[in-house]
């Protein structure tokens, strides 16, 4: 084999493998991040705004009672259908740079909850810390405006197949009519969670399913194969 | 075509050579792939598409209109392996679930979590509060048990 081909093997393994890096956790937080996430966990607006204008990094983890965490990751942990006051320290985040699809840290989940399947995949990368999708928090806590708030920010919801089905588990029309329009696939291809359509099946909500069906829900999604007559 | 080309052709055609076993290799492959996939994606047709629809939404004519355009009443749902019996019968359709009884489905049939049609509505019935609903599920529970236990 000539030098030219070895290079050019070297390239597409090197590049390769730059596509594939996992995100690493934003470690390095000090006294500003400290003082963002304990005005977070106080919901107290007004100094998460002081703190991030002081230049806190809401992505960055620091040791906080005795877990990793970031500002980040505890605002949207604490969400609540109808609290304005996380909302606003939500969007205060991601206006200070706050990463739209991750947020990293262990969050102040209870200690004896049941993890899902997909949580329990997430396993913790470095010390302790695990990231977590943006999009699959405000759902789970029935935030809208926060969900409105990160598809603003320019999240993709075409590959968080979990928030749409959770947002259908949770009949909540008004989250999957925004998240469908924000171009959430209707018919996921991912095995690792239930398909939006089945949920709403097994759920028996037929209000669901038949706006599922209206965008385009299938048992059988089309097919991509290249076998003829599949 | 000289000789040495149509023999490596023909030793290659029987896998007796490097490209013969690179050739078969390939196609063991493939064809172990397509297995696998028949086997994970089951045969799910247009007309079955619209067959579980009409059965999820109690759409009798369209149930029928289905079934007499080739939708299989055996045929499983690629999402939980189930078949149009389970939806109507989990939606409280007793007048559909009569009609694939009536067209040849087989309530004994197993979806792919383990249950019968039958074990299904009873989970439904006993979470569901309509008063409506609940009759609905009766009706359809009391269809398949007969359906069990007739010869």
């Amino acid at each position: 084999m000539t030098i030219s081909r070895w290079l050019s093997v070297m390239v597409l393994v090197v590049s390769a493998s730059a596509c594939g890096r996992p995100d690493v956790a934003p470690f390095g937080g000090g006294e500003k991040e400290t003082q963002l996430i304990a005005a977070t966990v106080a919901v107290d607006v007004a100094k998460v705004r002081e703190a991030l204008a002081a230049g806190a990094d809401p992505n960055k983890l620091v040791s906080f009672k005795d877990n990793l965490q970031s500002g980040w990751l505890l605002s949207l942990d604490q969400l609540k259908p109808g609290r304005a006051d996380m909302v606003e320290i939500v969007r205060a985040m991601l206006k200070s740079g706050a990463k739209v699809e991750r947020a990293w840290g262990t969050g102040i989940r209870q200690v004896n909850e049941q993890l899902t399947f997909r949580q329990q995949l997430a396993k913790p990368r470095q010390q302790g810390s695990s990231d977590h999708d943006t999009m699959e928090l405000a759902v789970e806590h029935g935030s809208r405006e926060t969900v409105r708030a990160l598809l603003d920010a320019g999240y993709s919801p075409r590959g968080s197949s979990f928030a749409l089905s959770e947002a259908v588990d949770q009949d909540d029309t008004e989250m999957v009519k925004m998240l469908l329009d924000a171009g959430a696939e209707v018919n996921p291809r991912s095995g690792m969670t239930q398909p939006p359509l089945l949920v709403a099946i097994e759920n028996r909500d037929v209000a669901m399913m038949t706006l599922l069906e209206e965008r385009g829900a299938l048992e059988k999604p089309p097919s991509r194969s290249w076998i003829p007559g599949r | 075509m000289s000789d040495s080309k149509a023999s490596f052709f023909v030793l290659a055609l029987f896998g007796l050579n490097r490209a013969g076993q690179v050739l078969w290799g390939l196609i063991a492959a493939a064809g172990l792939a397509y297995f696998v996939y028949s086997i994970q994606d089951p045969h799910f047709s247009d007309e079955d598409e619209r067959l579980f629809r009409a059965a999820r939404h109690g759409d009798r004519a369209g149930v029928e209109r289905s079934l007499d355009a080739g939708a299989g009443v055996a045929d499983l749902s690629p999402l939980d392996r189930k078949t149009a019996l389970f939806r109507a019968a989990a939606f409280g359709h007793a007048d559909i679930v009569r009609v694939l009884l009536e067209r040849g489905a087989d309530a004994a049939t197993l979806g792919g979590d383990g249950k019968t049609a039958l074990e299904v509505v009873i989970e439904a019935r006993a979470d569901e509060k309509k008063p409506e609903a609940q009759k609905a599920l009766d009706e359809v529970a009391n269809l398949l048990q007969k359906e069990k236990t007739s010869p």
